[in-house]
C-alpha cells in the first residue's frame, strides 16, 4: 500500500515540474522580440548586417513594361535605394512597405518586372529600385520603408529597420532599371 | 434507511464493482462520452452554406469577393495542366482585406468547386489577373483586382451551365504556438454562388505559335 503511495506521489511531482517549467517557459524566457532601427531618407540606417540609404520614392498610376506601360488599380511606387552589407554577400531577405493604418505591402514580383531586392557586398553598394503596388489611400497615409536583414525565426531575437519615405506623384509612367555598383563613397 | 427488497445507487454501484469484468465495461461505458467530446462530437453542427447571388459583394473574411461567371479552356497562359486536363476558371473580384499580402495559391482555404467538376486540386491552383494579363502571386491590402481563379480538371467537353463556387469564411487567427504571428484559418461559415458560364477572358489567353 506504501509503495502506490509512493507512485501516486512521484507521479504529481513530475507534473507538477512540467507544469512549473513551461510556466517558467512562457514567462521568463524571451521569445520572438525585435529591435527596430529608426533611420531617414539621406542618411546610411545600419539594419542587422545590411547598410542602407534610401535616396526617395515616387509613385504613379503606370510602370513601363517591354510591351508598354502597365496601369495599376492602384499605385505603383518606386523606392531609390542603395546598400552594401557589412559582412559577406547577400540579398537582404524581405523589404516591404508599411502604410499608416499598419498594412503591409511585398514586391509584386510576378509581374515579371524588375524591382526586386538584388545581391550586395560587403562595403560594396549598389543603386536600384524596389517596385511596389498599393491601393492609393496607402500613399496618402504615409509610407514607411521596412527592412528585414535576415529571415525571422520566432524564437530568435531580430533587427528591423524602418525609414519613412516622402512620395512624390508622378504623371509618367515608372522607369524601374536594374542595380548599378557605386563607386567608393558614392550612394 | 431503505426498505428491504428496493434497489439503491449504493447497492447499484456495488453490484457494478463486484467483478472485473463488470468494472472493465463501467470503464467503457464512463469513457464513451468523453471520446465523444474529444472528436468533437457534441458541438453545434456546421450551419447550411447561404446562398448569395452572382454580381454581388461578398465579405469572406480575408477577401472581399464579387464572384461573375466560370469558363472552361485549356489555352490559358498558365503552366501545371497534364495530358487530359483542362483549366476550369472562376471569374471574380478581389479585395485583401487584411493586414498583409496573401498567396493565394499556396493553400488557400476560401475558394472550392462544386461537385460538377472533377478538380485534380481543392484549392485554387493559379491565379491570373485580368487588368495586367499576368500572375496574380501576393493579393496585397487594400488593391482590387479582376482575377481568373484557375483549377486544373478533367476534360469537360460538355460543361453545365452553372457551376457551384463555395466561398468559405475565414478569421484573422494568431498561433496556438507563437504569439504576435497570424494566418487566415477557414470558419465553418460558407456561401455557395451559383455561376454562369462564359468565354475564357481573352487577356490570359496563350499566344498562338506563328
Amino acid at each position: 500500500m506504501r509503495a502506490r503511495w509512493g507512485l501516486a506521489a512521484m507521479a504529481a511531482a513530475a507534473v507538477l515540474a512540467g507544469g512549473l517549467a513551461n510556466a517558467a517557459d512562457d514567462a521568463l524566457l524571451p521569445s520572438g522580440w525585435t529591435t527596430t532601427v529608426r533611420g531617414a531618407e539621406g542618411e546610411d540606417v545600419v539594419v542587422g548586417n545590411l547598410q542602407v540609404h534610401v535616396h526617395g520614392a515616387t509613385a504613379s498610376t503606370r510602370v513601363d513594361d517591354l510591351d508598354g506601360p502597365l496601369t495599376s488599380p492602384g499605385l505603383f511606387v518606386a523606392v531609390d535605394l542603395s546598400y552594401a552589407t557589412t559582412d559577406a554577400w547577400a540579398t537582404p531577405e524581405v523589404i516591404v512597405l508599411i502604410d499608416g493604418d499598419g498594412r503591409e505591402y511585398s514586391d509584386p514580383s510576378n509581374l515579371g518586372l524588375s524591382g526586386s531586392t538584388w545581391l550586395a557586398g560587403p562595403d560594396i553598394w549598389f543603386r536600384g529600385d524596389l517596385l511596389f503596388e498599393v491601393p492609393a489611400d496607402a500613399v496618402t497615409s504615409s509610407l514607411t520603408l521596412e527592412i528585414r536583414p535576415e529571415t525571422a525565426v520566432a524564437v530568435l531575437p531580430s533587427t528591423i529597420g524602418q525609414i519613412p519615405l516622402t512620395v512624390t506623384r508622378a504623371e509618367d509612367p515608372l522607369e524601374i532599371g536594374s542595380d548599378t555598383l557605386l563607386a567608393e563613397g558614392e550612394r | 434507511m431503505s426498505d428491504a427488497g428496493t434497489i439503491t445507487a449504493q447497492a447499484a454501484l456495488a453490484w457494478l464493482v463486484a467483478t472485473w469484468p463488470r468494472r472493465l465495461v463501467l470503464a467503457v461505458l464512463l469513457l464513451v462520452p468523453v471520446l465523444v467530446l474529444a472528436l468533437g462530437g457534441f458541438r453545434a453542427a456546421d450551419p447550411p452554406p447561404r446562398d448569395v447571388a452572382a454580381g454581388m459583394p461578398t465579405d469572406t473574411g480575408a477577401y472581399l469577393v464579387v464572384p461573375h461567371s466560370y469558363f472552361v479552356s485549356d489555352e490559358i497562359d498558365a503552366y501545371g495542366l497534364e495530358d487530359g486536363q483542362t483549366w476550369v476558371g472562376v471569374v471574380v473580384d478581389l479585395t485583401n482585406q487584411g493586414p498583409e499580402p496573401i498567396y493565394l495559391t499556396f493553400n488557400d482555404k476560401t475558394f472550392r468547386l462544386g461537385d460538377e467538376v472533377a478538380a485534380a486540386d481543392d484549392s485554387v491552383y493559379e491565379a491570373m489577373r485580368l487588368d495586367l494579363g499576368a500572375r496574380l502571386g501576393d493579393a496585397q491590402p487594400g488593391l482590387t483586382y479582376p482575377v481568373a481563379l484557375l483549377w486544373r480538371a478533367e476534360a469537360m467537353p460538355d460543361p453545365p451551365a452553372e457551376l457551384t463556387l463555395t466561398m468559405q469564411r475565414t478569421v484573422w487567427t494568431e498561433w496556438s504556438i507563437e504569439a504576435g504571428y497570424y494566418t487566415w484559418n477557414a470558419t465553418a461559415d460558407s456561401y455557395d454562388v451559383g455561376l454562369p458560364l462564359t468565354e475564357a477572358p481573352p487577356q490570359i489567353l496563350a499566344e498562338e505559335d506563328e
